[in-house]
């Protein structure tokens, strides 16, 4: 099974330590994983240090430099405003990893918890939170958090309610299929049968088996938030300006697209190469964590 | 005196097809033994008992337990605590993830309120309690970790943590090798005797039943054929019984 059964770890601990050496191991043998957590770890370092890594406010303007191209005072150009582009990317990169975050944290849980519970209610609160899931799922995501955003209006806390409210439906559908899969196996009974309540487990025995499952499905989900941000910040519809976000710099660029390429050029190769590294590291977690997937 | 458990016209089935047809029988703080092939309905008796049919199954008549009719009764507050469950492969009826000891602790903290040391002496006690020769180390196991023989000792040590007042046992030992099945039993035994509990054994081999219960009874389709002590049964007329005495091969 593992080299931590091989080796029989003389304490818990030790065993802890052969686990994660083994995980370590299988991420590393990997080239596209390792390159997708370095990409990731740069990214989180980036967005850490942004302050002490921008050569310039990002929000400076200055009007008589505007759209400089690449060169030794301003290494990625200056915008339509003469702000610093490589300034507003380190910036920006809060914004998308902070997004990222709160996504990956929450959304999960709530698909957990509607999961579980309609996996083990069935009946009419399985069919009713399974009908609402698929009337989610019926529209591409950034659609629906596009309608979802206009209606509430722009802003960040908008943007990351419409992207939850997007993204929940394949969470809340994997954790039923788990719990239904789980639900029947002998050591629920016997738990049963010992007198736990239906809520202990749940809590207890069934939410814990289905975690890997759905954090591979969040680490494979987390590019597809970052485009979706992206996409909502291209629109108008995230973050307001002057916040520097990576979406809404393309959008600005846009306009100066033929004649001055580097001020699109820059954001997208960021949220480019941002959800690369997402995507390899999910993939890359997914073989380690979820061997029958192989 | 008051049987611990009665039952009473058991009726139970699915659907269409009927698979117990009025089943009665009186235990007290015995060991009885419930016998007979596969497909029989011994399982679905001691599923019945605890109300827990498998999905699909209907079942009604009367079962009492100390009194209370089990039809009505509020069952969350007796599972565990007055009826406890083995299961026959005890691997399977831990959860694959949790440690042993959490495991019996969840029990423990469930029946019993304990918490904290008292909460893990207490597991490591009954851990000790099913003859486990290392239980410091079993504690911290996961169930896939354990052998058979292992494994049906901590379920035991479980179910030994709400004191219950009656052990349902559903081939405990079927899944083990003979030695490992032999001690498992005479842990069984020691443990009833001590407690005093009522133990209802639901197993499909005869002679093992004649040397370890008080009281046998042979169930063939659903229906009991005979009832009597288990040291007279081989002395049994019943042609069902003796197909069974028979089926066993000699060594």
């Amino acid at each position: 099974m593992s080299a931590a059964a091989e080796i029989a770890p003389s304490s818990d601990f030790a065993a802890r330590l052969a686990r994660w050496r083994e995980t370590g191991r299988a991420i590393a043998a990997n080239p596209a994983a390792l390159t997708g957590a370095a990409i990731v770890l740069l990214l989180a370092l980036m967005a850490l240090a942004a302050p002490a890594l921008s050569p310039a406010d990002p929000d400076a303007q200055d009007l008589a430099l505007r759209l400089a191209p690449p060169g030794a005072h301003h290494l990625l150009g200056t915008d339509e405003l003469g702000r610093d582009i490589l300034s507003r990317i380190l910036y920006g990169s809060r914004v998308t990893l902070a997004v990222v975050a709160l996504i990956g944290l929450t959304v999960p849980v709530a698909g957990l918890v509607i999961g579980c519970l309609a996996g083990m209610a069935g009946g009419f609160l399985d069919a009713a939170l399974m009908r609402a899931a698929d009337v989610f799922l019926a529209f591409p995501r950034l659609i629906l958090a596009l309608a979802l955003v206009a209606a509430m209006g722009p802003g960040l806390f908008h943007a990351l309610i419409a992207i939850g409210l997007a993204a929940w439906p394949p969470y809340a559908r994997l954790a039923r299929a788990e719990t239904l899969a789980i639900r029947g196996r002998d050591f629920i009974a016997a738990a049963r049968l010992a007198g736990a309540s239906p809520a202990r487990i749940l809590l207890r025995h069934i939410a814990p088996l289905c975690m890997p499952s759905l954090i591979v499905r969040a680490s494979l989900d987390m590019a597809g938030v970052i485009l979706t941000a992206a996409g909502l910040g291209f629109l108008g519809l995230g973050i307001a300006p002057p916040t520097a976000e990576w979406g809404a710099m393309i959008a600005a660029g846009r306009r100066f697209m033929l004649d001055q390429w580097w001020v699109a050029a820059a954001p997208g190769v960021a949220i480019a190469v941002a959800t690369l590294g997402f995507n390899l590291l999910g993939e890359g977690l997914r073989d380690v964590l979820d061997p029958r997937q192989r | 005196m008051r049987p611990l458990l009665a039952l009473e016209d058991l009726h139970a089935g699915f659907g269409a097809a009927e698979a117990l047809h009025g089943v009665s029988l009186a235990m007290g703080r015995e060991r009885f033994a419930l016998v007979g092939g596969s497909g029989a309905g011994k399982s679905l008796i001691a599923r019945a008992i605890l109300r827990l049919p498998p999905p699909g199954a209907w079942m009604h008549g009367r079962i009492a337990f100390d009194g209370i009719d089990l039809m009505q009764a509020d069952m969350r507050a007796l599972r565990g605590r007055r009826i406890g469950w083995i299961a026959q492969d005890a691997r399977l009826s831990l959860d694959p993830v949790m440690r042993v000891g959490a495991q019996i602790e969840e029990s423990l903290r469930l029946h019993r309120g304990l918490s904290g040391r008292a909460l893990r002496e207490a597991a490591l006690g009954l851990l000790a309690t099913v003859r486990l020769a290392d239980p410091v180390r079993v504690y911290g196991l996961h169930p896939h970790e354990l052998s058979g023989g292992m494994g049906q000792r901590a379920m035991i040590a479980m179910m030994l943590a709400g004191e219950p007042d009656l052990l349902i046992a559903d081939e405990p030992t079927s899944a083990l090798d003979a030695s490992t099945a032999m001690q498992v039993l005479g842990l069984l035994d020691e443990l009833v005797a001590r407690r005093g509990m009522g133990l209802l054994f639901i197993c499909h081999d005869l002679r093992l039943v004649e040397g370890f219960c008080d009281r046998v009874a042979v169930i063939e389709a659903g229906r009991i054929v005979e009832i009597g002590a288990a040291a007279s049964l081989g002395q049994s007329r019943h042609p069902y019984t003796s197909r069974l005495l028979a089926a066993r091969p000699t060594l």
